[in-house]
């Protein structure tokens, strides 16, 4: 089953957003944004870059949360309480932070786009029951979690000011990283059975 | 004038330790830092009695499981926690909460 969707955002302050491309996932709809170059890239400040680091760690907490109340798969489970462990623990280092910087997380074109694209994620999610769901829950991650590596590299980092901000998201990379590796682990052996 | 030459003979042995042979060496203390999801080093070479610290210096919580059988395990990792472990054999380990970082123990 394929997909594809353009998203057009139109904001005073940004560029020409061509940048959102759309994943079409076998088995599920799921859309997540991708900057494609970084000169397509919208301009963030770090009140923004703020919101968008704590908005896509919190999506990830809240279908971990999906995964524990519908998936009886022990392996999905122990991910899923992985995840929502690790991002909280992400949110909680980004609070301290931007505390002691002052600095106060502003909704943004993009953490808009980040919440509608999770909110369409759960409906299809919320569809699916059993085996089917733990395949739908795990593709997304793959999916989920190699959008927001793209992001944070091509997007939140190179839009970042405050090198402190800039050090934290730089951190944040090998967790989502082995996140990602994890999810691919799991995606591996559904594909062998 | 033979007491003090018996024990100086056997007060050494007594403190010491009674070791035939060679010299018994001195159990040592070595640390693997958990950072960026990674054990470092990946594998630690020690002599059997040593004991191997875990520290966790990363942003999330980790632990350290044998990875064959899971024969021994450390409790859950906080950030900034830290776990010791004498080495009795070569053991390759994992953190069972992120099962893609991997390390070894090898014992000389």
């Amino acid at each position: 089953m394929g997909y594809s969707i353009a998203i057009e955002l139109t904001l005073k302050e940004m560029k020409t957003l061509r940048t959102l491309r759309n994943l079409a996932l076998a088995g599920g709809c799921v859309i997540l944004f991708m900057p494609a170059t970084a000169q397509d890239n919208p301009k963030l400040s770090d009140e923004e870059v703020a919101s968008v680091a704590v908005t896509a760690n919190q999506i990830d907490i809240n279908q971990a949360r999906l995964a524990k109340e519908r998936s009886k798969n022990t392996q999905v489970l122990q991910f899923a309480e992985t995840m929502a462990n690790d991002h909280k623990a992400v949110i909680g280092q980004a609070s301290a932070l931007v505390k002691k910087l002052g600095v106060t997380p502003k909704d943004n074109a993009v953490s808009r786009q980040l919440l509608a694209d999770a909110a369409k994620t759960e409906k299809v999610l919320k569809t699916k029951k059993g085996k089917e769901f733990d395949k739908a829950y795990i593709d997304n991650e793959v999916a989920y979690h190699k959008a927001v590596i793209s992001a944070v590299k091509g997007l939140l980092i190179p839009e970042t000011e405050n090198q402190e901000l800039k050090d934290l998201l730089q951190n944040i990379l090998p967790a989502l990283d082995a996140h990602l590796q994890h999810a691919q682990m799991l995606q591996k052996q559904y594909a062998a059975k | 004038m033979l007491n003090v030459w018996v024990w100086g003979l056997f007060l050494p042995l007594i403190f010491r330790g009674y070791n035939p042979g060679t010299e018994s060496k001195a159990p040592k203390i070595y640390t693997v830092e958990i950072r960026e999801m990674k054990f470092v080093p990946a594998e630690i070479r020690v002599n059997k009695g040593d004991t191997i610290v875990w520290v966790n210096r990363d942003m999330v919580a980790h632990n350290v499981t044998e990875e064959k059988s899971k024969a021994w395990a450390s409790p859950l990792l906080p950030v900034g926690k830290s776990w010791k472990m004498v080495a009795s054999k070569n053991s390759a380990y994992f953190c069972s909460l992120h099962p893609v970082m991997k390390g070894r123990i090898a014992v000389q």
